[in-house]
């Protein structure tokens, strides 16, 4: 410490004034404080449906293109109410029109024929016609713009994409492909006005854009020119937040009115407090832990088969998901308007996964599982079939890294955990056919590529049986362990009113009856 | 107090030995403070290169091809040699330009810019609270030395001192925001384009947390200093000669204490630097802190480099104001 002699003083001790003047000053700035913190936030009145509040993930990253890499779930909501594809599905899976009208194919399902809808307008108020779906098929099909969804559509024939007339489009492929028009119900290939995309995107759906700060918030405005059911809200605002966490504080203190994602544990503390409720969609959305077919052991299918009798679904549905999730069956679902395979449950067979690994000549087994944690319930899971592994003395180490480190590895990791939420039919293009970049286990399986084939030129009437089929082959062989459908909980104010539950877990998609209350 | 120690310790052999000398002196550190500063971007630059995953994967994601990314690589530049990439950054950062950022394109500046302010906002209003409570508490807990106010303010000030800044964050927001008050907002998003001090309600935990953490920190050394001065031989001297307590107090022992807490608060307000990190993170504010931990997450260099850079000059300019203070009470 220093010191210092004693300074003189004349008269009236120095310090006095300044520090009552300092003790009132602070007094004064925290009553305000206290004052200002106390007072409500400004309720929104502002029309019939009013504003709803969204809390989303940040995004630094993001943009408004709809055709950007690595899309957020963040970047997905917003485009979801700002753009639109050719055709949809509804919250209960099933198939609808958008965009398109019709789509016809010629004999020998190489060339199809896109009938669109007329009287609809972009939300700068301009028509929306075949060139701006050429535009935007061109752009979508260009593999330098490296978009999401290039995958689905790599079967079009870029040169052979053409306007016929103001409401016709004639799209040429490289090979034939049956279920075309449900390749189009996809967040990631939506329509947008010609020459618009990238840096200005303009879309015709519900909502257009008034404001945008990459990481931190975009505002929203009903698009009044819409063709469809306009939406009741006069706005959407998405506000940002660090975490999930601070997603449900900002819904606990009536800062957002939902909470667009929050781990099973966080939706069930919150429901019930201040008027909060959960919505619940059951869906087909599934969390796997994936094999690396190229890496020994997982090569060998005794191997992953006794890995998928090792785990306890029933204990990763209420351990790792907290009851929100149903067991699964080690296939992915079909649609909805299929019957499930005709396959038994397969359940947790401690001895018979001991008797497969000793043929294998692998009773010794021990490897890692890595994960990322990006999705609630990763980890979880991981951990489950780590302690259910042990029983048959197979040694998991669950291997938590940072996203970046997880992606640069990305079809190397020899056990990982991934995601699916698409439908089957996009998934079995994109992540089960080989040499496909989301295809991390590569895994190879003649059979299931020849009915792959099939199912693609097949009537919709047919692909029931075949995508049975297919599902009896990721049982029997397949590189993972599917062992729930999860659930996607949404956790949002009382005053909402008209939400509805999506099976595609993206409920967030259909607001058109939502209003919120003041 | 070992912070201060140890400043006390490097001050005896880098500080000047007079009055005349203190001119120099100070420009001899600003010089090594841009020497520091230098190196921190090199280090910055080096150690993004060493972190796992590679920036064109992460802006593309896992359904890119290999083709891709390495095209995606090349239009970012990042094809270049490492050294010709760390030149281009510093020359364009010191004529003005500060580039664009990797993840979404946006010009630094104008990503930057608005979270300065929001930054500075936190730590300003902080300081300004932190300092004052310090002292009245400091100084009332000394002089009622060994009471049951005393020693509750030691254990509380102890406490607060060995709770990280997210837990005393999350406890303010438990107790004021989410499970037993619900008077303030849990979360303090400023919406883009607003001043902060328009949302004074979100900004009341966010500085609660870090006037808590400083006033407990700062306020014990006040304390100290305080018995330090009341034991002293010319207050001891002052009570001979018959002087009024108040006298003794407000005259002779509170300036000696507060000017020898000086350089201590110049170190709080480098440590609120951290601690305004930790806080935007708990409560969702969008300031330097947030963007770096985006920046890092994303390997986002031009944004991370100018954020680390900003912090780590108000850093070092507010460790050299401690040292100054210290100076100029040696000097005195």
């Amino acid at each position: 410490m220093f010191r210092r002699p004693p300074r003189s003083v004349p008269g009236m001790p120095a310090g006095r004034l300044p520090l009552r003047t300092l003790a009132v000053a602070t007094g004064f700035a925290l009553t305000a404080a206290t004052i200002a913190g106390c007072a409500p936030s400004e309720p929104a009145r502002d029309g019939r449906g009013g504003t709803l509040r969204i809390a989303a993930a940040t995004d630094a990253g993001e943009t408004l293109n709809p055709y950007a890499s690595n899309q957020t779930p963040t970047q997905q909501l917003r485009s979801s109410l700002l753009y639109e594809g050719l055709t949809h599905l509804d919250a209960t899976g099933k198939f609808e029109w958008r965009l398109a009208t019709a789509m016809t194919p010629n004999k020998d399902l190489t060339e199809w024929t896109i009938k669109l809808r007329p009287g609809v307008t972009f939300t700068d108020g301009s028509a929306f016609t075949a060139a701006d779906v050429v535009a935007s098929i061109k752009y979508l099909r260009d593999p330098e713009h490296a978009v999401q969804g290039l995958a689905l559509i790599e079967m079009i024939d870029a040169a052979r994409v053409e306007a016929v007339d103001e409401l016709t489009v004639r799209v040429g492929l490289t090979r034939p492909f049956g279920p075309f028009k449900d390749i189009w119900a996809n967040v990631f290939l939506p329509m947008t006005k010609a020459g618009s995309a990238p840096a200005k995107p303009i879309g015709t759906g519900p909502f257009a854009v008034t404001s945008f700060a990459a990481g931190r918030q975009s505002k929203l405005a009903r698009h009044d020119g819409y063709w469809g059911a306009k939406p009741k809200l006069k706005a959407v605002d998405i506000v940002e937040y660090q975490s999930q966490q601070a997603q449900a504080n900002a819904l606990l203190s009536d800062e957002v009115d939902i909470a667009s994602s929050a781990t099973p544990a966080i939706a069930k503390s919150l429901a019930g407090k201040n008027g909060i409720e959960l919505l619940d969609s059951k869906g087909d959305f599934t969390l796997r832990i994936g094999f690396n077919t190229t890496v020994a052991p997982f090569g060998d299918v005794r191997v992953r088969q006794a890995l998928r009798l090792l785990i306890d679904r029933r204990q990763v549905v209420s351990n790792a998901f907290g009851g929100y999730a149903r067991p699964a069956n080690d296939h992915e679902a079909g649609t909805p308007q299929c019957p499930a395979p005709n396959v038994p449950q397969r359940e947790q067979d401690i001895d018979r996964a001991k008797r497969l690994l000793a043929e294998a000549g692998q009773s010794d087994l021990a490897f890692s599982v890595a994960t990322d944690g990006l999705l609630p319930g990763m980890k979880e899971l991981a951990q489950v079939f780590s302690e259910n592994a042990a029983k048959a003395g197979v040694k998991v180490d669950v291997n938590v890294v940072p996203p970046q480190q997880f992606l640069s590895k990305w079809g190397k990791w020899p056990v990982y955990i991934d995601f699916n939420t698409l439908p089957y039919l996009p998934y079995v293009i994109t992540s089960l056919l080989p040499d496909r970049v989301a295809n991390a286990a590569h895994w190879k399986n003649p059979e299931f590529s020849r009915l792959a084939d099939e199912l693609f030129a097949a009537s919709d009437e047919e692909q029931c049986s075949i995508m049975n089929r297919m599902h009896g082959i990721e049982y029997a062989e397949g590189p993972m362990i599917t062992p729930a459908f999860v659930n996607v909980l949404l956790p949002y104010n009382g005053r909402v009113r008209g939400l509805v539950p999506d099976v595609s877990g993206r409920p967030l998609s259909f607001l058109s009856n939502v209003t919120v209350g003041r | 107090m070992t912070r201060l120690a140890t400043r006390t310790r490097v001050l005896k052999h880098g500080s000047p030995s007079g009055r005349g000398s203190v001119f120099p002196w100070l420009v001899r550190r600003l010089l090594f403070g841009v020497l520091v500063l230098f190196l921190v971007s090199v280090l910055v630059f080096f150690l993004t290169q060493a972190l796992p995953g590679d920036v064109a994967r992460i802006i593309l994601g896992k359904d890119a091809t290999a083709e891709q990314v390495a095209l995606l690589r090349r239009q970012l530049g990042l094809d270049r040699p490492l050294v010709t990439q760390y030149w281009d950054w510093l020359t364009g950062v010191l004529t003005g330009r500060m580039g664009t950022s990797l993840q979404n394109g946006e010009p630094v500046a104008d990503l930057v810019g608005p979270r300065i302010l929001n930054s500075f906002t936190l730590g300003f209003v902080s300081m300004v609270l932190i300092v004052p409570l310090a002292v009245v508490l400091g100084v009332f807990s000394a002089h009622k030395r060994d009471s049951a106010l005393d020693k509750t303010f030691v254990a509380v000030s102890s406490l607060f001192t060995a709770l990280p800044a997210f837990v005393v964050g999350m406890l303010l927001i438990a107790f004021f925001a989410t499970s037993v008050l619900g008077v303030l907002p849990g979360v303090s998003n400023i919406p883009p384009g607003d001043m902060p001090w328009w949302h004074p309600a979100k900004l009341v935990l966010p500085v609660a947390s870090l006037t808590l953490l400083g006033v407990m920190y700062l306020g014990r050394l006040v304390r100290a200093s305080f018995l330090d001065a009341m034991d002293s031989e010319y207050v001891q001297t002052a009570v001979l000669k018959g002087l009024s307590d108040r006298r003794i107090l407000f005259g002779h022992a509170l300036p000696n204490a507060v000017a020898a807490s000086l350089p201590a608060a110049g170190l709080v307000a480098a440590i609120t630097i951290t601690g305004v990190v930790v806080v935007e993170e708990v409560y969702s504010y969008p300031g330097l802190g947030t963007a770096v931990v985006s920046a890092v997450n994303a390997h986002d260099l031009p944004v991370m480099q100018i954020c680390i850079l900003i912090l780590a000059t108000t850093y070092y300019l507010f460790n050299l104001l401690a040292d100054v203070f210290a100076v100029m009470t040696r000097s005195r």
